[in-house]
């Protein structure tokens, strides 16, 4: 009994992810095409903004204004990029969420907000501005030079793919092997003994901040090359998916444990579970509830885990 | 000696006066601002507004948060109507929509005061379960209703005054009694105060928890029957951020995110700077898509101020105790 | 015998397998003020908790009033007539005194609406407030309240439940002389009513004034009882200190090096006009008792408080400012006294925890080369001796004396010139505790300088060359090697 218990804690990831495959699959037509959609179309985007929930989580807190970084910075970009100034726009809407993330992050260091109500108002205000700036109209038919980032494919694998793992290759090695990378999960474990060892906690925060904020404009430009279209209403349910995946994907709240890979089976497990209530015919209204349903699981799991450890130990 | 609950009157009066400025201020540059159409809507919607705060107060004085509270009213507003739009009795239809909140509420308390989970992400996931299902269960839909009892709740008069002022006002005399004269409002600010001085105390936390929460859920379920009222429809989408207002309200009024202080009069003049806020800007001509920004933006410069004036406080409070 | 009326009998507890109490026999008598004496770490305080039903005892009795008595909580504690004002206090500072004083069983009105009856607890907490001789209305905010009078609402709120034991831990340490003859006269006072009084305290000017008799604890035993008229000072110091300098600190003495760490009145939250050097291959301790600001001196220096007043000379260089970040460039680095929160990283490996300061120096080009990080922590790890399979163990699984060497393993790894121990040996087992000793040695022999701060006397002379001690956040007095006596230290710093 102890074994299967332990077995399920560690891996139920996996089961999990089998589980909901398994449903899905026995539903279509075609699950190998299915599962080639969600992998190639619907979960690059997915994974590359809870990327950035999910460096903000290892820190010890979390961005909930992902979605309205991504929203304001692409529709500011998309007014350079339909006058065809790709690169431009581009660098404009990264840098756009990287200052954004420089707020949130001061918000959090410097005026010592938690970084749960930090990033909740910023994302208030910052969907403000977009639709201030929108002013309810879109942005639509870009220069098939800008289309092509997310629609065109090399060797049969879409680009989104690509950028996806290229960014989790980079994320990957900056968090796993720099001593940048240290500092942030040290600083997430405990951020009073990493200001004792002289690092600059302040400034790391800071910069995952930026870097998430730079991932979710990221990701918010590929959705508008995708979809042809800057609105104000892009990303709303960002942070709440985002948090969903990553905290299911085994990055814990405390801080200073998981990481991007992790969030990569976290990220699956919530495309395949949408993917799977979309074959059952369920109605995309369950969104927000499933996606709620998650992270309360989600919690309850990694707790259970830490007291089948606790137990262990005793 | 000084003299007792000196610093709080003060708190208050200076609230107060910043009410009076921004009202005052409204009046002239605001037209249509100064009447009493216009200000008897304002203090329908203050009323609202403070209804619903009024259980994110206890909440916060906890040292807890709720975000589903606006969730809830949409889920509220949806339950009844739906409940109404089967031919189920009005009286019914109403209990149900409380009972939604309440349910929701049970849910907060008991993963919050039981499971002890991180109350900001069990709130905002029970927040967006409660959106979900009210979603799921209009279907996306706007769903009207024809009783002419919503509709009086949400519009009807009494005495010249509407229907809601007068409820509100009931609810609140009563929530106020309960918050500073019983044992459980006792409980509360102890708990606020310090959960360990108060677990040594005998205070058995959990059920004040459970209890708290339940209470906030029930009257975000009021509010939402009232919005509902209004409009005698009901909307999955009509609290959709209504709880960052709720806290802010709540901060505005001096009750600190650490709990044990502050309480309700504070957040009944904080609703009013909201309100008074709300009405004037969209009077001034402000799209609301500004409206929407000036007032994120106040309520994040409040969140803000709040928290570096409770830093400050706290380094000087450890001075003088000198720990 | 009817008078006693708490009699304690072979009380033990022991924290994670260190022992704190052996073998505790104790009898209070009715109405007498019973003094608890002994140096820092005692367990003093452990017993008063243990008898106010905060921790559970491992092994003995309680009996009360000649009854055998089993104290599980603290509720049940009160209920049998034992209360306790402990060290820190536990009042909510936004609610009036009456509000505190009723805390958790306050008077209602009607058993339906359980109304409270506010004049009912305005009314008894004046009466309370007015036998303490307290000229405050019990509604101001507790908040309002200086030091004194919060102790005196304490002691309302213990008197509040008609305690007959009424334990108070160290009462005075926070109060001024006057606030403390004060409630000299209300310990009489309550004495004269019957109510035996537990009176912990380290200043033993104190205790002649107000003790009937007296217990001394040592290492967590009895080693004396004294009534108090054939008891002096100096003897009681001699029960407290008792145990010899035993040869376990083996130090060389060489000529010191260079000045690398001054301070120049230096002054900030909780000390003032502070001015200590310290040299290259020596070890100055910092004596005092807890709170005396011996911990904030160290944090002020490192960078983790701010500086308020004067100034910090590191390698003859003035600071006015200082952070942690700074502090560690400068090769200075922290032992902190509470490892588990501030000390290392428990949820990571020993591997991270070691190479943690260095990293920036180590990996120049910001990649961590894992083969050379295993390299440098399995150095580290074996030239301090600790002890674990791997050096991917996770410090939490570690003995706390390891958990201290990984600590200090990370400052040495990291090359630091000037090193501050804050109670480097708390809670640590004998061997340990010796090799720790044995480390710092070796790190003055080569040429480092430490600053250490402990309240173990017999461990503080057998390693410093000198000693200054703190009380009440200045520095009193400075004793060399030669002529620091656990004596002459306690006196310096009660």
């Amino acid at each position: 009994m102890k074994r299967i218990v332990g077995f399920a804690l560690n891996y139920y990831k996996i089961i999990l992810l089998l589980a909901i495959l398994a449903v899905s699959s026995s539903v279509t037509q075609d699950p190998l095409q299915n599962i080639k959609n969600m992998i190639m179309i619907q979960a690059p985007f997915v994974m590359i903004y809870s990327f950035g929930m999910t460096l903000a989580v290892i820190t010890g807190g979390l961005d909930l204004s992902l979605g309205s970084i991504a929203a304001f910075s692409t529709c500011a970009a998309a007014f350079l990029i339909i006058k065809d100034q790709i690169f431009i726009g581009i660098a404009a809407c990264l840098l756009i969420g990287a200052g954004l993330g420089l707020l949130n992050g001061l918000l959090i260091t410097k005026a010592k907000v938690n970084p749960f109500i930090a990033t909740y108002g910023m994302d208030w205000v910052i969907r403000g501005a977009v639709y201030i700036m929108m002013g309810g109209a879109m942005i639509y038919h870009f220069s098939s030079d800008f289309k092509i980032i997310a629609d065109g494919s090399f060797l049969g694998i879409s680009n989104l793919v690509y950028i996806a793992l290229a960014i989790l290759a980079i994320l990957m090695f900056v968090f796993q092997k720099t001593v940048f990378g240290r500092n942030v999960y040290s600083t997430g474990a405990n951020i009073k003994v990493s200001r004792l060892t002289g690092v600059n906690t302040d400034l790391v925060i800071v910069v995952v901040y930026m870097i998430s904020g730079v991932l979710a404009s990221t990701s918010g430009l590929l959705y508008v090359a995708r979809l042809d279209c800057a609105e104000a209403f892009l990303g709303k349910n960002f942070g709440l998916q985002a948090l969903a995946a990553t905290l299911i994907g085994g990055t814990s709240l405390q801080g200073g444990k998981g990481g991007v890979g992790n969030t990569v089976i976290g990220v699956l497990i919530m495309v395949f579970l949408m993917n799977c209530l979309n074959v059952l015919k369920v109605s995309t209204l369950w969104q927000d509830a499933v996606f709620g349903l998650v992270i309360v699981v989600s919690a309850l799991l990694e707790m259970a885990k830490q007291r089948y450890a606790n137990y262990l130990q005793l | 000696m000084k003299s007792n609950k000196y610093s709080r009157y003060r708190e208050i009066t200076g609230l107060l006066a910043g009410v009076a400025v921004l009202f005052v201020f409204m009046s002239f540059a605001a037209e249509g601002f100064f009447g009493w159409y216009n200000l008897h809507n304002v203090l329908k919607d203050l009323l609202i507004l403070m209804v619903v705060a009024s259980g994110m107060t206890l909440v916060i004085l906890l040292g807890k948060i709720d975000m589903s509270a606006g969730s809830v009213m949409s889920l509220a507003s949806i339950v009844t109507t739906l409940l109404l739009s089967y031919g189920i009795n009005i009286v019914f239809a109403l209990l149900g929509g409380l009972l939604a909140g309440a349910i929701i509420g049970l849910l907060n308390g008991y993963l919050v005061g039981v499971l002890n989970l991180n109350h900001f992400v069990a709130t905002f996931a029970t927040m967006s379960i409660a959106k979900g299902l009210a979603l799921v269960a209009c279907n996306g839909d706007i769903i009207s209703s024809d009783s002419d009892v919503l509709l009086f709740i949400g519009t009807g008069k009494i005495f010249g005054l509407f229907f809601i002022v007068w409820f509100s006002a009931i609810l609140l005399i009563i929530m106020f009694f309960l918050s500073t004269k019983t044992k459980f409002g006792y409980k509360i600010y102890s708990i606020g105060g310090s959960e360990q001085v108060a677990r040594l105390s005998g205070i058995k936390t959990a059920n004040v928890y459970l209890v708290t929460y339940v209470i906030a859920g029930v009257l975000a379920a009021v509010g939402g029957i009232f919005m509902a009222g209004k409009a005698n429809s009901g909307n999955a989408t009509i609290g959709d951020g209504y709880e960052f207002s709720v806290i802010a309200t709540v901060l505005i009024g001096g009750t600190p995110f650490e709990g044990g202080k502050g309480g309700l009069l504070g957040t009944l003049i904080g609703a009013m700077f909201l309100a008074i806020l709300k009405n004037g800007l969209s009077m001034l001509g402000f799209t609301p898509a500004w409206q929407y920004a000036l007032i994120g933006l106040a309520i994040l410069i409040a969140i803000v101020g709040d928290v570096s004036i409770n830093e400050r406080r706290k380094a000087e409070e450890k001075r003088r105790v000198g720990l | 015998m009817t008078d006693t009326i708490l009699e304690i009998r072979n009380i033990c507890k022991s924290f994670s397998g260190v022992p704190v109490l052996e073998d505790i026999n104790m009898s209070i008598k009715k109405g007498e003020v019973h003094v608890i004496v002994g140096e820092n770490g005692a367990g003093k305080s452990t017993l008063m908790k243990i008898i106010s039903g905060v921790y559970r005892k491992d092994k003995g009795e309680l009996f009360f009033e000649g009854e055998p008595v089993q104290i599980n909580n603290v509720q049940k504690a009160l209920n049998v007539g034992i209360g306790i004002i402990h060290q820190e206090f536990n009042l909510l500072p936004h609610r009036t005194i009456g509000q505190n004083i009723f805390l958790g069983r306050e008077p209602i009105k009607s058993n339906f609406l359980k109304i409270i009856d506010h004049d009912l607890i305005c009314k008894k907490s004046k009466e309370l407030l007015d036998y303490l001789e307290l000229d405050i209305d019990p509604r101001t905010l507790v908040y309002n309240l200086g030091i004194a009078q919060q102790q005196m609402v304490e002691v309302a709120k213990a008197l509040c439940f008609k305690s007959k034991v009424l334990i108070m831990d160290e009462p005075t340490a926070t109060l001024t002389r006057k606030e403390t003859v004060k409630l000299f006269e209300i310990i009489k006072k309550l004495r004269s009513e019957g109510v035996s009084i537990i009176y912990i305290s380290h200043r033993l000017e104190e205790i002649k004034q107000i003790a009937d008799t007296l217990t001394v604890l040592r290492d967590g035993r009895v080693v004396g009882d004294l009534s108090i008229e054939n008891a002096s000072i100096d003897q009681i110091i001699r029960m407290m200190v008792g145990r010899e300098i035993k040869d376990q600190y083996e130090r060389q003495y060489h000529l010191h090096g260079e000045e690398v760490l001054r301070t120049e009145n230096l002054g900030a939250k909780r000390f003032s006009n502070v001015n200590i050097s310290l040299h290259r291959g020596e070890i100055v301790g910092l004596s005092g008792l807890v709170g005396a600001g011996r911990t904030e001196i160290a944090k002020t220096i490192f960078g983790e408080d701010a500086i308020e007043k004067g100034s910090v000379y590191i390698y003859g260089k003035k600071y006015q400012r200082m952070s942690t970040q700074k502090a560690t460039r400068l090769r200075i680095g922290l032992v902190p006294e509470d490892r588990k929160e501030e000390g290392a990283i428990m949820e990571m490996p020993i591997r991270h925890n070691i190479v943690h300061a260095v990293l920036p120096r180590l990996f120049k080009s910001a990649v961590i080369s894992r083969k050379t990080e295993l390299s440098v922590a399995k150095k580290y790890m074996e030239e301090l001796g600790i002890r674990a399979p791997s050096v991917n163990k996770l410090v939490k699984l570690l003995s706390g004396g390891n958990q201290q060497k990984v600590v200090i393993a990370k400052w040495v790894c990291a090359d630091c010139e000037i090193l501050i121990f804050d109670e480097p040996t708390r809670g640590i087992d004998v061997g340990a505790k010796a090799e720790i000793y044995g480390i710092m040695s070796e790190l003055v022999e080569r040429g480092k300088a430490i600053l250490m701060i402990s309240s173990d006397l017999p461990e503080l002379i057998g390693m410093c060359d000198r000693i200054y001690t703190i009380k009440d956040g200045m520095v009193t007095a400075e004793f060399s090697r030669t002529e620091a006596t656990q004596e002459k230290i306690l006196a310096a710093c009660v």
